[in-house]
């Protein structure tokens, strides 16, 4: 991606996926000396902001990320946003998919990156602030947008697995090394943390429980700023997984025992990931259940692994 | 209830258009312009401040209730500069180079303007330099720095480093999701905040 850093604006007939290949096939290298038993996979461009390129925000690349330039987006156009299969970007993501299942065969599962929820699309759109003032303001619209958005992630999924097909039996959210035995999406909503648990629930609740109900199995991406919507979003039947991060900077796990706890109680799956201390899963060996429970430590180093093993045995 | 309460309360339940009125009604009332400002329009964010540190109200009553409190600023605004009231300090705010976010980088600047202070809003992805040359040009008492990238702290550093060199002309606060106490000690800087509504404190502290 080196060649557009500083670019304002890069257009989807700059990125040829058989360009990236030799990128995939060193990383999927990778993987053979990890004596683990997760199924990994490969994606489009993961840290892509593929959603908010189909919506037409400008994708810039620099040192460090891929992003969009935020706001701009007016509701008198919402009309003439184009996000059929003819989209340009939304054909692009397709030819990725592809490409990557055509390269990988069996060898690995194609599965879905992160793609950014209906919250994290219109905050690009719009810019955050507005975006929550837009609540207040127009709300009509914001209803419309929100479901133009929600209806553009369960088709674009859709789309990748009738092009994938099942792996093993089953589907891969890729961002998480996560293999359900049937089709599977991954719900993310960074930008619920501008949101309060009311306009959560007039809002976007109705959005994630469409995008969960549409699949077999479901998983939403949480960072714990978020957690104070937690207790509003376990309220979605049908959403299967909650995965939450420990994330730098954030609520350590001793804070955030009650909200996980809340997860099991809920009858819910639960995935916890970040940096992950012993103390940290001394606690959780304490206070959670093991059953429905993926720890997904990460380290710096793959020589830090061995200083987990003692807590890998089975809990009481 | 006295006109001054009413804007308070319409500050507070983030009712721009009450506020504006309650704002003309007691400048056609005569009263003071500074009373205005301090007891109705500071008074309902200074309200909101706490119950948002303390998870009681969430950040769209925040932007509302500044939004608000903005409305009612614009109506008085032309008494102010005739009246000769000088705001509290300057903050000079930006997120470091490489960090493209700015909803907490926006909310500290609500709130520092909710009590008083003049901010300059220096955006997002800020180099060092550009940070330097608002110190030259607009003499700030305080500079600010977010971010919220573990990325970019290490740009937070840079930009420390080279704000140093004007001493005690200006004080540094940081803040950020990933920064902590320890962090912004490491670094040099002079305050750290550890969420927008403690930013007030923090600045109010430094420049006492």
């Amino acid at each position: 991606m080196e060649r557009f850093h500083g670019r304002k604006e890069i257009a989807p007939a700059e990125l040829l996926p058989e360009e990236f290949l030799a990128d995939y096939d060193r990383l999927v290298a990778s993987w053979n000396g990890m004596e683990d038993d997760i199924i990994r996979a490969v994606a489009p461009l993961p840290p892509f902001p593929w959603l908010e390129a189909i919506l037409g925000a400008a994708v810039q690349v620099g040192e460090e990320a891929i992003w969009t330039t935020e706001g701009g987006f007016e509701y008198a156009d919402i009309g003439s946003l184009d996000l059929s299969k003819g989209n340009s970007w939304r054909g692009k993501y397709l030819e990725f998919v592809a490409t990557l299942k055509n390269h990988y065969q069996d060898r690995c599962p194609v599965g879905q990156p992160i793609l950014r929820g209906v919250s994290d699309m219109i905050a690009a759109l719009r810019g955050a602030s507005q975006m929550v003032l837009d609540m207040y303001d127009n709300p009509g619209q914001f209803q419309r947008l929100a479901k133009l958005c929600s209806d553009l992630l369960i088709e674009l999924i859709e789309e990748q697995q009738e092009i994938t097909g099942p792996f093993a039996g089953g589907y891969e959210v890729e961002q998480l090394s996560l293999w359900a035995p049937d089709r599977i999406i991954r719900l993310q909503e960074d930008a619920s943390v501008f949101f309060s648990p009311t306009l959560y629930v007039q809002y976007l609740r109705g959005e994630n429980e469409r995008q969960a109900s549409s699949f077999p199995y479901s998983v939403i991406h949480l960072h714990s700023s978020s957690l104070f919507l937690l207790d509003k979003i376990l309220d979605i039947a049908s959403l299967k997984c909650i995965q939450i991060n420990k994330d730098v900077g954030g609520a350590d796990i001793q804070n955030m025992l009650p909200f996980l706890k809340m997860v099991q109680n809920r009858g819910k799956r639960l995935i916890i990931r970040g940096k992950l201390d012993h103390d940290d899963i001394s606690l959780m060996r304490r206070d959670l259940m093991p059953e429905g429970l993926y720890l997904q430590i990460v380290v710096e180093e793959q020589a830090e692994t061995a200083g987990f093993r003692e807590f890998f045995q089975p809990w009481q | 209830m006295s006109v001054l309460e009413q804007i308070k309360e319409e500050v507070i339940a983030g009712n721009a258009k009450n506020v504006k009125e309650y704002v003309n009604t007691a400048v056609s009332q005569g009263i003071d312009v500074s009373m205005i400002l301090n007891d109705g329009l500071i008074a309902g964010m200074n309200v909101i401040g706490p119950l948002f540190k303390n998870n009681q109200v969430y950040i769209p009553e925040v932007l509302m209730a500044a939004r608000a409190m903005h409305a009612g600023l614009a109506v008085i605004k032309p008494l102010i500069a005739k009246a000769g009231l000088k705001e509290k300090g300057l903050v000079a705010i930006g997120t470091v180079k490489g960090d493209l976010h700015d909803i907490g980088k926006n909310l500290v600047i609500m709130m520092l303007e909710g009590a008083g202070y003049k901010v300059l809003d220096l955006g997002i992805d800020v180099p060092t330099e550009k940070f330097v040359q608002v110190v030259e040009e607009e003499s700030p008492q305080v500079v600010g720095l977010s971010a919220l990238l573990t990325t970019t702290m290490p740009q937070m550093r840079e930009t420390v480093k080279e704000l140093k060199k004007y001493g005690a002309r200006i004080k540094i606060i940081v803040g950020g999701a990933p920064i902590t106490a320890k962090f912004a000690k490491d670094i040099g800087a002079d305050g750290f905040a550890e969420d927008a509504a403690s930013a007030v404190g923090v600045v109010t502290d430094l420049l006492a």
